[in-house]
């Protein structure tokens, strides 16, 4: 059984190696987007965004990086608002997106590194 | 120790970091005995439910193929006698109400904040599981002797056979299910019958299957032109290996109904006759059970049965029961019965005698198999 350090340790392994994974996914769907697919595949698109932040919220909350489980809360949030039609994926809202994503790859390497990521809450403001 | 009677725990959840968190609280709480399998989509939960290799699901309800509600809902139509514990990142009551309200055993919020919120609800899951596991056995065990009695009420006669000038009547009566006691009547080729009863140490399954060599090894050994003595030595020299450090005690006997000659042998199983006066007569020889050692020479005699005797074959189960005051019920108390009721016809004398050592026992259940043979001379 492992001791609390140990435990956070292996957890933080094992979650930089999935915020890498989920990155990758959330840039790709992005960038998927931005080629103006249709309608369907956009959905599809938004629901597959819609996954990898709430999946990544979770890992973030049980490997204990807040900085990381705020910021992909607000992406579910919104990705919500607009499943809803109370928002739309314009350019600007995109822009925002990809910020997002670009901070979660910082992220990534400030943690690999042993340091610990700046909020991103200004991001969706 | 991991094996089938481990505690077999599907965790549905498609974040590795979530799940190696979750297994870090499985183990904090039921320590190594259990084995993990971890479903990322709800295919492969499903497939996983289908095999039978799970007694608990720990769920996640938001996962690429499922979301929701939906997710539970086709967990716990695939299987709904596996207890499903929801493990959610939102602590959204209304959905966690609905969750129980669906089904779920519990519904806890994944937090790393230090309390491990799946020890209480995993370790009431195995206390679920292990009573159903129990009740699952017994159920079984209780099938599989319901099919023992069969078997076993196969084995005993369809009833006591109708021969001219005698009236007949028997009953047995195990303590559970099955017993170790064994009556038997068998129709020879010279006219004659073969009546034996007896008595296999211990009572239970274990007696049972001993009984039923009994009954095999006599049947085979009857009708070969054997007198009693050989039978019985032979029976002996055949079940004395096979009975370990069990024994039989016997009563058997070979009644030439017409002659009414009665010739009986007794391996420390004794027989009683009760005169038409009421007088009481033991029938017995001083040898001892069979199965306890070879090479016994067993003795048989003979006897000129008159109208009006009642032969008695019986098992010590009757004998020995006890009252609640821890007095047996006793051989003079049953003679008594039988010189009381020797009038009436044979049925009635088996009914009369169960009815007093029932009264006798006051409540107290019978600890031994009972069986209990009425053959009336110059009844019909």
């Amino acid at each position: 059984m492992m001791d609390m350090q140990e435990l956070r340790q292996r957890l933080m392994v094992v979650f930089i190696e999935e915020l890498h994974e989920c990155v990758g996914d959330m840039e790709r769907h992005l960038q998927s987007l931005l080629r103006n697919p249709e309608p369907q595949v956009r959905e599809m698109l938004k629901n597959e965004l819609y996954r990898a932040a709430h999946k990544m919220k979770g890992a973030a909350s049980a490997a204990q990086v807040p900085q990381i489980q705020k910021l992909c809360l607000q992406m579910q949030n919104i990705l919500t608002s607009i499943r809803d039609g109370q928002r739309t994926m314009d350019d600007k809202l995109h822009g925002q997106f990809t910020k997002a994503v670009t901070f979660l790859r910082e992220a990534e390497t400030l943690l690999q590194n042993g340091e610990t990521p700046k909020s991103g809450d200004s991001i969706f403001d | 120790m991991k094996n089938h009677e481990s505690f077999r725990i599907m965790l549905v959840e498609d974040s590795s970091t979530a799940a190696e968190l979750a297994n870090y609280w499985l183990q904090d709480g039921l320590g190594s005995d259990f084995v993990l399998h971890r479903a990322t989509h709800l295919n492969s939960a499903l497939e996983l439910l289908r095999r039978r290799m799970v007694d608990l699901t720990i769920l996640d309800l938001n996962l690429s193929d499922s979301q929701g509600l939906a997710t539970f809902r086709a967990i716990h139509a695939q299987d709904r006698r596996v207890p499903i514990v929801v493990l959610s990142g939102d602590a959204d009551e209304s959905l966690a109400l609905e969750a129980v309200r669906l089904g779920a055993q519990d519904y806890v919020v994944k937090s790393n904040g230090g309390e491990n919120p799946l020890a209480r609800p995993v370790r009431f899951a195995w206390e679920r599981v292990q009573r159903y596991r129990a009740e699952a056995a017994l159920r079984e065990n209780n099938q599989q002797l319901q099919i023992a009695r069969s078997v076993q009420q196969y084995l005993f006669p369809d009833g006591p056979p109708t021969l001219a000038g005698y009236d007949i009547a028997c009953r047995c009566e195990p303590t559970g299910l099955i017993g170790g006691d064994y009556y038997d009547f068998v129709s020879l080729p010279d006219g004659s019958v073969g009546l034996a009863i007896a008595d296999v140490s211990g009572h239970g399954t274990a007696a049972a299957l001993l009984m039923v060599e009994v009954r095999a090894t006599l049947r085979a050994l009857t009708g070969q032109g054997l007198d009693l003595s050989e039978i019985m030595r032979v029976t002996n020299e055949l079940l004395t290996p096979d009975l370990d450090h069990n024994f039989v005690t016997a009563f058997f006997a070979v009644l030439q109904p017409e002659a009414r000659i009665l010739q009986y042998g007794s391996a420390a199983q004794p027989a009683l006759l009760i005169h038409a006066d009421g007088t009481a007569h033991r029938l017995e020889a001083q040898t001892p059970p069979l199965g306890v050692h070879v090479g016994v020479s067993e003795i048989s005699d003979e006897i000129k049965l008159c109208d009006g005797d009642i032969l008695v074959l019986y098992t010590d189960g009757l004998v020995e029961r006890v009252n609640p005051h821890g007095g047996l019920f006793g051989l003079n108390r049953m003679v008594d019965v039988l010189r009381q009721h020797r009038h009436q016809t044979a049925q009635e004398i088996v009914e009369c005698v169960l009815l007093a050592v029932r009264d006798f026992a006051d409540g107290i259940p019978q600890s031994d198999d009972e069986t209990l043979v009425i053959i009336k001379v110059g009844s019909n």
